[in-house]
């Protein structure tokens, strides 16, 4: 999965969940302050972005300093990046 | 040679403070000090109701006995008809806006943050009438507890949403714990407006005469948000509340 299908799910994600208009979903805007989206809605942020990309969020403390929307990717794309050599590994065994 | 405006104000403001703490004073000893006396031998779902409407009608007294006649405080019932309890959310513009609550029609208990429980004898107040502080309590907890509110003892959960007073008079983004219950519980959400307060109490308290016109809305009602989620049924109350508040201060400048 390329950065950019990432981040586009992330986004499908906000728009599904809270109706955003898409063209207001950038890196630089606050979840609170310009999305609206408040620490309960994040609760359902986290399990929209669990349910897509099947990942336990809960076990990476960077969620807690997420406060943007660019933030929300680059956290996403670390956790994918870091589960990628597992996979790999996992393939390699396999074919052994 | 007369006195500046700002002398004239600063006094107008002392003498306000003045007759707030006077009206306190004479509401404890005549209406709030019989009815704690009869506290000892009461449920504690009695006492609790007992503080609850103590603290209203004093928010109602107090703004009255200080504020007349310098300072017109108007109700207006938008929807009169419309009575049952529910979710009740206002604007806020000022830190004297808690006060109005003191006019809404029916039992209430609110839901704030942590600095007024923190007040001098406001605080205890708020304690013992069980208001909830949504910084100290569970989620859960306050969900079960304000449901039962709402459903059994039929007492409207009222708070403002922005969780602060706005920078502006534009409101700021919606907290969406009130909406939350309203959806889960399927209950009304009544919009209730409160303006002119940022002009007579300044976010430094300082009170100059003025309007203060408070409105209770038509409320958006569980048939209407059927299906919704809790953010749009927040971002739609929101939405409504702006509208209304932009058509009402424009009629008031005309």
């Amino acid at each position: 999965m390329t950065d950019s299908d990432i981040r586009s799910k992330i986004k499908e994600v906000f728009v599904k969940n809270f109706e955003l208009d898409e063209a207001k979903i950038q890196d630089d805007k606050l979840l609170f302050d310009d999305l609206g989206l408040d620490s309960l809605d994040i609760v359902d942020l986290i399990v929209g972005l669990q349910r897509v990309f099947k990942i336990d969020l809960r076990k990476y403390s960077e969620i807690k300093s997420i406060r943007t929307f660019g933030d929300v990717c680059n956290v996403i794309n670390k956790i994918i990046n870091e589960q990628k050599p597992d996979a790999v590994n996992k393939i390699s065994d396999e074919q052994k | 040679m007369g006195s500046s405006p700002g002398f004239r104000l600063r006094l107008f403001s002392f003498l306000f403070y003045v007759r707030f703490v006077f009206a306190t004073v004479i509401y404890c000893l005549f209406i709030g000090i019989p009815k704690i006396m009869a506290m000892p031998f009461l449920s504690s779902a009695a006492r609790r109701k007992i503080w609850r409407n103590l603290i209203r009608f004093y928010g109602k007294f107090v703004i009255r006995a200080s504020s007349y006649p310098f300072i017109k405080v108007e109700y207006y019932d938008l929807a009169p008809h419309e009575k049952s309890a529910g979710v009740v959310v206002a604007n806020h513009r000022s830190g004297s806006d808690a006060f109005m609550f003191g006019m809404w029609p029916g039992d209430l208990v609110q839901i704030a943050g942590e600095w007024p429980f923190k007040l001098p004898f406001f605080g205890l107040l708020a304690q013992w009438g069980g208001y909830y502080n949504i910084s100290k309590i569970a989620f859960d907890d306050f969900m079960r507890l304000a449901s039962d509110d709402i459903l059994k003892n039929k007492v409207s959960v009222v708070g403002f949403p922005e969780g602060t007073r706005s920078a502006n008079r534009e409101m700021g983004q919606f907290h969406g714990a009130l909406f939350r219950l309203a959806a889960k519980i399927n209950c009304p959400v009544y919009p209730f407006l409160i303006l002119g307060t940022e002009i007579v109490v300044n976010r430094q308290f300082v009170v100059s005469p003025g309007s203060i016109r408070l409105y209770k809305l038509s409320a958006v009602s569980p048939e209407q948000f059927a299906g919704w989620t809790p953010f749009q049924l927040k971002v739609y109350v929101k939405n409504y509340m702006a509208a209304k508040i932009a058509e009402l201060e424009k009629a008031s400048n005309e």
